[in-house]
């Protein structure tokens, strides 16, 4: 069992989730949607195994290369968009969720990169993985946020009238994504101290999760200025960001002076 | 999470504090676009990035009128000045002018000011291609850290949690700011390259000047852990291996150790991270065609080998000499191809061409063009410029490979190992290397081939003795000397093989204060992810 089968199983589980889902949806067939939350939980088991596999079978924690973060990533939205679920009581996140999931398992099927055991010296750090998890945590929250902003303007222009609590959810989340992108960026600052001598060096990739970092602060603050709970064009605007500063700095022209390259 | 919000002091909008219009965007804008342009016109007029002070200087400088501006809004909290540059539009307006400031830093190649030779570019003038050390940027950065700390401070009089978590969050990042600014006056950073027994204490600094350390560091030792070596199912075609993509994690090899691969039993023989290359030329009457050749150059002659279809031999001025073995009885195709060759390449000086009976030879012109050479002067001597060549006899041959463990320490080393792999009746044995020397793999069936990948170091470490101590020092964990901070940054080999250390030295008295602000920073995030989603107006029904 290789981990192209387990990526692929997980990911036609998440695919089964959010068609179910959609179609539970549209019929009102309550039972589909549980059958696609059921297939989302088992799509996400799978890449817990998957990450755990990886982990033990590389002999270093499997978050070094641009496709493995990416696993990681898959594997937080579910967590992330369970809590929601369960915490504010929506089934709204589990379409977005599972699309946004299977969007990046396909990515993963599609550029499959070498499985290489070493880790490079910089990387031999006890910040490593706090830095990479809670960053790929809070960029899976604020993706949902995004998602569910979008999906929300969606219904916005079709005409059809959603609560409080559902219009309030891209903001509730990217209030659970900011913090952990504040603590990725504390971790970073911490680890770049130990490993080349300064915490901030404005180096491109550090640049852009400050600009990042400064971006949802507008949002956050919007709130106080005009009273807004609902504000989804911010979070909706938020992820291509997101996205700029995941993989987007490599294309930079000043890319060739960073040194937060992922390599493979 | 689903307690009531304790209760907030006036937020800065509030219309009972002012009965007025407010000012907000269109003014902040007015005011951040001003104080930009300002710093553009300061900056070109300057020349120069901020400079370096004393560290007592740039802390009155920089945390005293943090203080001021705590007091200012405490005090003043209502005064109309201090509403609007502690609101949220100005606030807002110097983060978005910030972050653009940045975002522009990471679009233009950045390099120090002080490094540009000559007459400065439109750029360099407005420091846009030294963004971060600008006067234009470091006036944005205090805009934004006046609007923190006048907001902290209109808010310092009620106490709360939610207050709490305001002043961590905002004089947090305020502090972090002005730690920041404190640093960028007074930190020194710079390169120390230490050769083995020989005290240094020359820091090479970022500006191109140089700088002592309060006492030497003498290199006592330096070691290298290589990783283990991996080895990858590759596909290989017209002379190029590239490893496959996918599949489980690669396997590890070392001496004795057998693994399945693709079906293959791979059993590694011998297992070199740092190997030398050891290859010699043997008579072989299945390898391919070879010459020995007589070269004479003003009044010297040394012996020269050439093999057939390899790389072409390249003489200094970059002249190559090659050797094309076609089919027998096809010389004139051969010869055909062989012009054609070298009118493609005209760094081929001479092109020898044989069918395995007959010997030809092809010569570049003077003026361009190609002409056949003789027969009689191949081996009486083919003139080429200063060089004569003549060949001497021709037969068969292999190159022979071997691989040793290297003597010394190398900045790339080639790996190397050598393996048998077994399929059913299948049996294949031979070296696989990878390094800067190019690539060397094993045919196992077909275009697959069992390939080395690069060998990487693990860890790279070194010892270094100052004030007769002796500290190790490694990536990661860094050590301090005199106030400065040293850490690990990459190595050398220098031209007597001996191990040359490159340390970076860090010298930056704002760390405990921007320690302080991250701490705070994080305390007031949690605190907010804790207290403010009770404040939603969904949960509040």
């Amino acid at each position: 069992m290789t981990d192209a089968f387990l990526l692929a199983a997980s990911g036609l589980l998440m695919g089964a989730g959010a068609g179910l889902d959609l179609l539970g949806s549209f019929r009102n067939r309550p039972q589909w949607k549980r059958m696609g939350y059921g297939a989302c939980v088992l799509g996400w088991i799978l890449l817990l195994t998957l990450v755990a596999w990886l982990w033990i079978s590389l002999g270093r924690p499997p978050i070094r290369t641009l496709g493995e973060t990416r696993l990681l990533y898959a594997a937080w939205l579910p967590a992330i968009a369970f809590f929601a679920d369960w915490r504010w009581k929506t089934r709204i996140l589990l379409t977005p969720m599972a699309g946004m999931a299977l969007l990046f398992i396909l990515l993963n099927l599609a550029l499959p990169e070498m499985r290489q055991k070493a880790l490079m010296p910089a990387l031999q750090s006890a910040w490593f993985v706090p830095h990479v998890v809670v960053y790929m945590a809070s960029y899976a929250a604020l993706a949902l946020s995004s998602a569910v902003a979008g999906v929300l303007l969606i219904r916005r222009h079709m005409g059809k009238v959603d609560d409080d609590a559902t219009l309030a959810l891209p903001t509730r989340l990217l209030w659970l994504g900011f913090p952990m992108l504040t603590a990725g960026l504390v971790i970073g600052a911490f680890w770049a101290k130990g490993a080349w001598g300064h915490y901030w060096t404005w180096d491109p990739k550090e640049t852009w999760a400050f600009l990042t970092w400064a971006f949802y602060l507008i949002p956050l603050h919007q709130r106080y200025q005009r009273g807004e709970t609902h504000s989804l064009w911010m979070p909706l605007l938020g992820f291509p960001i997101v996205l700029l500063c995941w993989f987007g700095v490599n294309y930079l022209p000043t890319a060739t002076q960073s040194v937060h390259t992922y390599t493979n | 999470m689903t307690q009531a919000p304790p209760e907030a002091p006036p937020l800065p909008t509030s219309p009972e504090a002012s009965p007025g219009r407010e000012a907000g965007y269109p003014e902040a804008l007015a005011s951040l676009g001003g104080l930009w342009l300002g710093g553009f016109v300061f900056q070109a007029m300057s020349e120069s990035a901020i400079p370096l002070m004393a560290p007592t200087t740039a802390a009155l400088l920089v945390f005293l009128p943090v203080v001021a501006l705590f007091a200012l809004g405490a005090f003043f909290k209502d005064h109309p000045l201090v509403r609007f540059l502690a609101g949220v539009p100005f606030g807002i307006t110097a983060l978005a002018c910030t972050s653009l400031g940045a975002l522009l830093g990471t679009l233009v190649i950045q390099k120090p000011l002080a490094s540009i030779q000559g007459e400065p570019g439109f750029l360099d003038r407005l420091a846009i291609s030294d963004v971060f050390h600008s006067y234009w940027f470091g006036g944005l950065v205090l805009a934004l850290m006046l609007c923190l700390v006048l907001s902290a401070g209109r808010r310092s009089r009620v106490w709360n949690l939610k207050n709490s978590v305001f002043h961590c969050t905002h004089l947090g990042t305020a502090i972090i700011l002005a730690g920041g600014l404190f640093g960028n006056l007074t930190s020194q950073s710079g390169m120390l390259v230490l050769e083995m027994g020989r005290p240094e204490k020359g820091l090479q600094m970022e500006d191109g000047s140089h700088l002592d350390l309060p006492s030497p560091l003498t290199l006592k030792a330096f070691s290298v852990d290589p990783a283990p070596l991996e080895v990858a199912m590759g596909r290989g075609d017209q002379g190029e291996a590239k490893p496959k993509r996918g599949g489980r994690s690669l396997p590890s090899i070392e001496k004795g150790k057998a693994f399945k691969l693709k079906g293959w039993t791979i059993t590694c023989l011998e297992a070199i991270p740092s190997a030398e290359v050891q290859s010699r030329l043997l008579e072989d009457p299945s390898g391919v065609l070879a010459l020995d050749l007589q070269l004479q150059s003003h009044g010297t002659q040394s012996p020269l080998t050439l093999l057939a279809n390899g790389e072409a031999l390249r003489f200094p001025g970059g002249m190559g000499l090659g050797l094309m073995e076609v089919p027998e009885g096809h010389m004139d195709n051969g010869l055909a191809q062989a012009k054609a060759g070298m009118e493609k390449d005209t760094s081929l000086a001479l092109l020898f061409v044989s069918d395995g009976k007959h010997l030809s030879a092809l010569k570049r012109k003077m003026g361009g063009g190609v002409d056949p050479v003789a027969d009689a002067s191949l081996k009486e001597g083919i003139s080429l410029g200063p060089l004569a060549l003549s060949v001497k006899r021709s037969f068969r041959a292999r190159m022979d490979v071997d691989y040793k463990p290297a003597s010394g320490l190398r900045m790339e080393p080639m790996g190397a190992a050598k393996v048998r792999a077994e399929k059913g009746q299948q049996l294949k044995e031979g070296w696989i290397a990878a390094g800067p020397m190019g690539s060397e793999w094993l045919v196992l069936e077909g275009k697959d081939v069992l390939m080395l990948m690069h060998p990487q170091p693990k860890t790279f470490e070194s010892t270094l003795s100052a004030n007769g101590q002796n500290t190790r020092i490694r990536v990661n964990h860094p050590m301090d000397h005199h106030g400065w901070q040293l850490t690990q940054t990459s190595w050398n080999v220098n031209e007597n093989g001996s191990p040359v250390s490159i340390l970076r030295a860090m010298k930056d008295p704002s760390i405990p204060v921007v320690w302080v602000g991250l701490l705070l920073l994080m305390l007031g995030t949690c605190g907010a992810l804790w207290i403010l989603p009770a404040t939603f107006k969904g949960e509040a029904k």
